[in-house]
């Protein structure tokens, strides 16, 4: 038997059935459709797991812009400030840390006076899971977020003189 | 004539000049949805910071004294006086109304009227945010009008609790 014979397989050539299934051409639009749902499905979870940083990043800037608001209508940072704040964390699972910076607080309170500018600053980091092996801890990304929000005091306090 | 006759008929390259208007449909609609949101958000940023200055300069123009009596009277003149400063100081613009950002002309406030009532203490901002688009060698510039007003009706004494 030569080379010619044997084929590609050579000596471990499959069994003749098998060989045949392999080379047949037939319904092969079908694998090929499957394996390309298959990609596309994969991209597209890849996509919506990206899309959960953004999500958790408009979270983030919506509670730092909420807290803002708050402060700039009551001109102080009061418990309403913090309430909100709590009630937001809640809401959306996150779990930021607040500071409020560049301020200037009057008559020795937590009192902003009219027009006067604070930051509120809120820092979170997101835990992006790349794959979850069942035989080893999960392989996780730490990705530091961080929204500053300049804000102005609406609220007039009398100081005495 | 022939010649182009012969160049329209001939649909070899066909698919080429198809792939080019589809690329330049997809890239012109992704340009007008990119500018759309580029000037919604222009519009809601200079909207906040105008409904801020207008509810500050209610704020600081109002008469405590009356509340005495239990009514609420604002000095109007003041109110108007402290919103032409909070745009200059405040919002960063020029004589004329322009916002300038890194020496680049970024929008232009165009006030129509300015209503001002000392009772009830109300204050109204009547205009249009001018602004350049991309788009402006088709549609000229781009004025997007607004209406913010801001009432104080409270006729408690407070500002120092």
């Amino acid at each position: 038997m030569n080379r010619k014979h044997r084929g590609i397989w050579g000596r471990n050539s499959p069994p003749l059935p098998f060989k045949k299934l392999l080379f047949n051409r037939r319904g092969s639009a079908y694998y090929e459709l499957i394996i390309k749902t298959l990609v596309v499905i994969t991209l597209m979870a890849t996509v919506m797991s990206f899309l959960s940083i953004f999500t958790a990043y408009l979270n983030l800037n919506h509670m730092c812009r909420r807290v803002v608001r708050v402060v700039e209508l009551e001109g102080q940072v009061s418990d309403n400030a913090y309430d909100v704040f709590y009630r937001l964390k809640e809401q959306t699972g996150l779990s930021p840390e607040m500071t409020i910076e560049d301020v200037q607080y009057c008559d020795g309170s937590q009192k902003i006076q009219l027009r006067d500018t604070f930051t509120v600053t809120m820092t979170d980091s997101y835990v992006f899971t790349l794959f979850k092996p069942s035989f080893a801890p999960p392989v996780q990304i730490n990705i530091p977020m961080k929204v500053s929000i300049t804000g102005m005091s609406e609220k007039y306090w009398k100081l005495p003189e | 004539m022939g010649h182009f006759r012969r160049i329209m008929n001939n649909r070899k390259g066909g698919a080429f000049v198809f792939i080019l208007i589809l690329v330049f449909f997809i890239l012109t609609l992704a340009a007008i949805l990119i500018e759309y949101f580029r000037m919604e958000s222009l519009y809601q940023q200079v909207e906040y910071v105008l409904q801020r200055g207008v509810n500050d300069s209610v704020e600081y123009a109002m008469l405590d004294e009356y509340r005495r009596d239990g009514c609420s009277r604002m000095d109007s003149a003041l109110a108007e006086e402290t919103l032409y400063e909070y745009l200059h100081e405040s919002m960063g613009l020029d004589s004329d109304l322009n916002k300038y950002a890194d020496g680049q002309w970024v929008y232009k406030l165009e006030i129509e009227s300015m209503d001002a009532t000392d009772d009830p203490p109300r204050l109204t901002l009547k205009g249009s945010l001018k602004t350049r688009s991309i788009f402006s060698f088709l549609t000229g510039e781009v004025r997007l009008p607004f209406t913010i007003s801001s009432v104080n009706n409270r006729i408690t004494e407070g500002g120092s609790q």
